[in-house]
């Protein structure tokens, strides 16, 4: 009888034990594990903005690919930046004629693709216009400039002035007074550059590239979630209010919003989102979102259709050029193209 | 005595882990507290690390740029000299995911510590 009370409380304590133990393992696991990648990250201000890396290396580690991700930014600003002098732009516009190599080449051929499929609506020879506004660098003195003034530079502003001879590698301005000025596509592109140069040395690598608001995905987030991405909302002045969120694995995302650079004169806002067409802010849109597989396009598109504005009849039209928009008007109103509400799904 | 035994251990198991399940639930759901301070860099060099509450002017070169309100959790621009005053209108930051930037002044306000509690990690703007 003894015996078997013994072995009975012996049995049932070696349960509660181990049951015990088990729990306990259980629960220091998930309080103390940590098996997920982990993220490094860097905050630098280039390309006329604030950019942020965060990266996971898969196999090579993260910090030297922030590193090297950081030198690849300012090699191609220094490369694209029209402000400074051994940039190929800023050797163009002096030199009205340049050699420059497939890459330039590229991103040139690529900016007028852009402004013939918007109708002018993005044209990278407004450099002219941008400066009587003072919206050609952060610190220049904003102006409203008269309506002669404007219709004196007009005339100079079309890329069909850019004349790109790809077979002998030559880009040509074919009108004195034309100057170009990249800016509006050549964030997206060194971005995209820069990916694409992690990408090269670490193909596992994830993260994202967010070069003031316009995101680039290196890798969906610990490898295989979507990144969270909030769209600001375009009527409040705090930048970290959001009016809709996305979940993006792959790509890219950029908007264009009113509220990014601005002056008020005499209780008017203009904004420095100028359509080509009449050398004056475009006020048919607030805020307009672009999600494409390239920061570059993103970039290009966002803001291509914020000049296009709200009542765009062809919106839909393109999608065909592998991009989705969501635009705001000053009144609240939005429209989007089919597959917009895609990205608004956690779950895919 | 083999039931009775038998009856007190899935008391106890059950219990363990109603207290694991609690446990979990508490640390998901939870309300964070805020921030427990900011870090402020000029240009990508540290200039102060705040963890106490008060008012930090932040200056570079003996000039003047802003000045940064640490306050139970949150953090803002409370002033700054720059044009565009972006800074100033991005208002309190409690949430590790926010930051606040002076394009102008190349100088960045980021969150020490605290939890990202709406979830988001990027903002297109």
């Amino acid at each position: 009888m003894r015996a078997k009370d013994f072995s009975s409380i012996s049995k049932s304590t070696v349960l509660i034990f181990s049951m015990l133990g088990i729990s306990l393992i259980l629960l220091l696991f998930i309080i103390f594990s940590k098996p997920l990648p982990t993220y490094e990250k860097s905050e630098i201000f280039s390309l006329g903005t604030y950019v942020r890396i965060y990266i996971a290396g898969g196999k090579v580690s993260s910090k030297n690919l922030l590193k090297i991700a950081e030198k690849e930014i300012e090699r191609l600003y220094a490369k694209y930046s029209s402000n400074i002098p051994s940039s190929v732009v800023y050797q163009l516009n002096e030199k009205r004629e340049i050699e420059c190599d497939e890459e330039s080449l590229f991103l040139f051929q690529a900016a007028v693709n852009v402004s013939k499929i918007t109708g002018d609506s993005f044209d990278p020879t407004l450099r002219p216009v941008l400066m009587l506004w003072g919206f050609d660098d952060v610190n220049s003195s904003k102006r409203v400039p008269s309506s002669y003034e404007i219709e004196q530079v007009l005339p100079f502003v079309s890329y069909k002035f850019i004349d790109i001879d790809s077979k002998n590698r030559k880009i040509k301005l074919l009108k004195e007074g034309v100057t170009v000025d990249l800016g509006g596509i050549s964030k997206g592109f060194i971005v995209d550059r820069v990916i694409d140069r992690i990408k090269e040395i670490d193909p596992k690598a994830t993260g994202f590239i967010d070069a003031g608001g316009d995101i680039g995905i290196i890798g969906p987030k610990f490898g295989n979630r979507p990144w969270q991405i909030g769209i600001r909302d375009p009527f409040s002045s705090d930048p970290t209010k959001l009016i809709d969120t996305l979940y993006i694995y792959s790509g890219a995302v950029a908007t264009s919003g009113n509220y990014e650079r601005y002056f008020i004169q005499n209780g008017t806002l203009y904004h420095h989102i100028i359509d080509p067409k009449t050398g004056y802010p475009a006020n048919n849109c607030r805020s307009c979102t672009v999600i494409s597989d390239k920061v570059m396009t993103a970039d290009a598109y966002a803001t291509g259709l914020f000049v296009l504005g709200i009542d765009n009849p062809a919106l839909e039209y393109f999608t065909k050029f592998g991009v989705q928009a969501y635009l705001i008007d000053n009144t609240g109103k939005t429209v989007e193209t089919s597959g917009f509400e895609y990205f608004r799904n956690k779950v895919k | 005595m083999a039931k009775r035994t038998k009856k007190y251990d899935i008391f106890i198991v059950a219990a363990i882990l109603l207290f694991a399940v609690i446990m979990i639930f508490l640390n998901l759901l939870l309300p964070q507290k805020g921030i427990i301070g900011v870090k402020v860099t000029v240009d990508g060099v540290l200039a102060v690390s705040i963890t106490q509450d008060g008012l930090y002017p932040v200056e570079k070169d003996g000039k003047h740029l802003l000045t940064v309100e640490f306050y139970q959790g949150k953090a803002r621009v409370k002033e700054s000299t720059c044009d565009n005053q972006i800074c100033v209108k991005t208002g309190w930051i409690s949430n590790t995911n926010q930051t606040i930037v002076c394009l102008p002044h190349k100088i960045v306000v980021e969150p020490i510590g605290g939890k990202n509690t709406d979830g988001v990690d990027i903002i297109t703007w």
